[in-house]
């Protein structure tokens, strides 16, 4: 204790001092502490749940999420079924289009070509028709004015002799 | 155009019978006919004929003396034996007839007939008119349209390019007469036929003519 005195320290006064501070700590932890304690537990459960239903929520969106992420995907599927078939359908009525396309121009093609090959012998006949009476009429012509008169009168008598045969 | 040869020819054959009133009783009347100067067929006609059908045909003949379109002559014996008469006798008096004939004036045309028929008889004088007075084409139009009423007889045309000489129509007729004895053969000149000759049979033609074969010859170097 003369040590303590020595130091400056009072005995008594540090009592007196931790008393107080014991004093002032009740107090404090009374009316200050424990309503802050109380305020702040409050705070903690009300983040806690705030944090909590926070948690909840992004699950809930989180499987929201997913349940759409796995639904668009699934209408993508379908919608890229959908087109692929589209495509398919189209390329395929494309393909008989054409064909059809193909078919009616190659008939008409053929007709046109029949219709000129008819036209041509038709023309090629006429024409043969024409010399074969102009040849006739020449012929005719030739003689009829060259034949001696002697010798269309045996032709009368020979062709009578045929005749009869 | 025959009317007043039929009455000359009804009129002698008439005269004949009231000379020879027992005429169709008797058996051999050809004999008798020898007496009777008509054509050959109309002997046959008379030799063959009951006395029946000759009234019958009698009052034929008048009915188509007063109207031949109306008067049904179709197989008449009577009629068959004048278009035999017309057919083969008369037309060879016709194929003496050349081209020139019917282009010369009437008194020439008289002269030649008279040459040709020179028996004195009325028969003979209705011959001659028709000879006379009608052209080759009406005789044969006429004799034709008779054969027509008649019997079903084929309309014969025979064309040359040339008038043909008298011996080869007479050979003609002779011949196309077998088949078809009620038939007159036609005639007709057609320069186009340039040589030989082309025969018509009712529509149906045998061609024998120059003609057709160099049509025929043009048409394989057009084939």
């Amino acid at each position: 204790m003369d040590k303590l005195l020595s130091l400056g320290i009072d005995p008594w006064s540090m009592v007196l001092y931790l008393f107080n501070t014991g004093i002032v700590l009740v107090v404090l932890t009374y009316y200050l502490y424990k309503p802050i304690t109380a305020y702040i537990d409050q705070r903690r459960k009300q983040i806690k749940d705030s944090i909590d239903e926070a948690q909840k929520l992004q699950e809930t969106f989180e499987k929201r999420l997913e349940e759409s992420e796995k639904k668009r995907m699934q209408t993508e599927a379908e919608l890229k079924e959908e087109i692929d078939r589209l495509h398919k359908f189209t390329e395929e009525k494309k393909v008989e289009l054409i064909a059809n396309m193909e078919k009616a121009r190659s008939e008409m093609m053929q007709k046109a070509q029949k219709e000129i090959d008819e036209k041509k012998e038709q023309l090629i006949k006429d024409a043969e028709r024409e010399v074969v009476n102009l040849m006739s009429k020449i012929i005719l012509k030739i003689i009829e004015n060259k034949v001696p008169e002697d010798v269309i009168t045996e032709s009368v008598e020979s062709a009578w002799k045929n005749y009869q045969k | 155009m025959f009317k007043d040869f039929l009455t000359a020819l009804t009129q002698r054959i008439l005269g004949f019978l009231k000379n020879h009133p027992e005429f169709f009783e008797k058996k051999d009347r050809k004999a008798m006919l020898e007496k009777l100067a008509v054509p050959t067929s109309f002997k046959t006609y008379m030799a063959e004929v009951s006395e029946k059908e000759f009234i019958k045909d009698l009052s034929l003949i008048l009915d188509f003396c007063k109207n031949p379109k109306k008067t049904q002559i179709k197989k008449n014996e009577f009629f068959k034996a004048l278009l035999e008469f017309l057919v083969q006798e008369l037309s060879v008096k016709i194929d003496y007839l050349d081209g020139n004939y019917y282009l010369l004036p009437r008194e020439d045309r008289e002269k030649v007939i008279e040459k040709l028929i020179n028996t004195k008889s009325t028969l003979a004088e209705t011959l001659r008119a028709i000879l006379i007075n009608k052209n080759y084409q009406q005789l044969t139009a006429e004799i034709n349209r008779l054969a027509g009423k008649i019997i079903e007889t084929p309309f014969l045309i025979v064309q040359s390019p040339r008038e043909m000489n008298m011996e080869l129509k007479r050979e003609i007729r002779q011949t196309l007469s077998k088949d078809h004895p009620y038939s007159l053969p036609v005639f007709q000149i057609n320069k186009k036929l340039i040589g030989g000759i082309r025969i018509f049979k009712d529509g149906e033609v045998q061609d024998h003519s120059w003609l057709s074969r160099v049509e025929y010859f043009t048409s394989l170097t057009a084939a």
